[in-house]
C-alpha cells in the first residue's frame, strides 16, 4: 500500500516543485526518462526523472514524480504502471530496479509483505419469511426447529457491505 | 387430538462473530466454515410471526 507523506516529505516536494522549471528540449535535444526503484531503510522509493539529452550527454534533468511504498510488490506495480504510460507516449525509457538487482545478486527471494491478522466482526442476519407448515399447534415449535437446522446446512450466503468491516445479511423469502 | 392447520411463519437469526483474520475475505471464509452449532450458538433466534391460514 502506498503510504501517506509526512509533513517534512511534503515540504521537500513543495520546495522541489517550486524550483521545477518545466524544462523544454531545444533543437537537437531529446527527452529520456529514468525510472528507478530503490530501497531506503524500510521504504521502497519509485522515482521518475526526465532528462534532456544532446549527443548522448544529459543537458538537464528534472524529477517528474516520486512515490514511497512500504512493500516491494506495490512499488514494482507502480514502476510498471509508469513504464507502460511512458511507452504509450513513445518515450525513451531507462529502468533501474536496484532492489531486484540486489536480491538477484544475493540470491534472496523477494517476498511480499504479509498482512498482519486483525480483528473483524461478521454479522449474521438471517430471515426466513412465510415458511409454510401443515401441522397441529403442538407440533409447530418442533417443526420450526427442524426446518431452521435443515436450512442452516444450505444457507444462501448473499451479503451486503455495511461499513469498514463485513456485514453479512442473508435473506430467504 | 387437535387437527392439522396451515401456518405461515417468519423466523430471524441474528449473531455477531469476532474473528481474527488478515482481511475481510478471510474473515468471511472463517465464518462460512463454522459448524451449525457454532453458527447458532448464542444466536438471537426469533419467531417473528405465526399466521394461521384460514381455508
Amino acid at each position: 500500500m502506498c503510504k501517506g507523506y509526512t509533513k517534512q516529505e511534503v515540504q521537500q516536494w513543495q520546495d522541489w516543485s517550486n524550483k521545477k522549471t518545466d524544462q523544454v528540449a531545444k533543437d537537437g535535444e531529446t527527452y529520456e526518462y529514468e525510472l528507478s526503484l530503490r530501497l531506503e531503510v524500510d521504504e521502497f522509493i519509485v522515482d521518475c526523472r526526465e532528462d534532456i539529452v544532446k549527443d548522448d550527454d544529459v543537458v538537464s534533468s528534472e524529477y517528474e514524480e516520486g512515490f514511497i511504498f512500504d512493500n516491494y510488490s506495490e512499488a514494482e506495480k507502480k514502476l510498471k504502471e509508469i513504464e507502460v504510460r511512458l511507452e504509450k507516449q513513445n518515450k525513451k525509457i531507462f529502468i533501474t530496479n536496484e532492489v531486484k538487482t540486489l536480491h538477484n545478486v544475493l540470491g534472496r527471494e523477494i517476498k511480499p509483505k504479509e498482512e498482519e491478522p486483525t480483528l473483524w466482526t461478521v454479522d449474521l442476519n438471517t430471515i426466513f419469511k412465510n415458511i409454510l407448515f401443515k401441522c397441529t399447534e403442538d407440533e409447530l415449535e418442533q417443526n420450526v426447529q427442524e426446518f431452521v437446522i435443515s436450512e442452516i446446512d444450505n444457507l444462501d450466503w448473499t451479503y451486503e457491505k455495511a461499513d469498514v468491516n463485513v456485514n453479512k445479511t442473508m435473506i430467504r423469502s | 387430538m387437535s387437527e392439522n392447520k396451515k401456518y405461515y411463519i417468519g423466523v430471524s437469526i441474528l449473531n455477531v462473530y469476532e474473528v481474527e483474520a488478515k482481511n475481510k475475505e478471510q474473515a468471511e471464509e472463517i465464518v462460512r466454515n463454522y459448524s451449525n452449532e457454532e453458527l447458532l450458538d448464542d444466536s438471537d433466534f426469533n419467531v417473528n410471526y405465526i399466521d394461521e391460514i384460514k381455508e
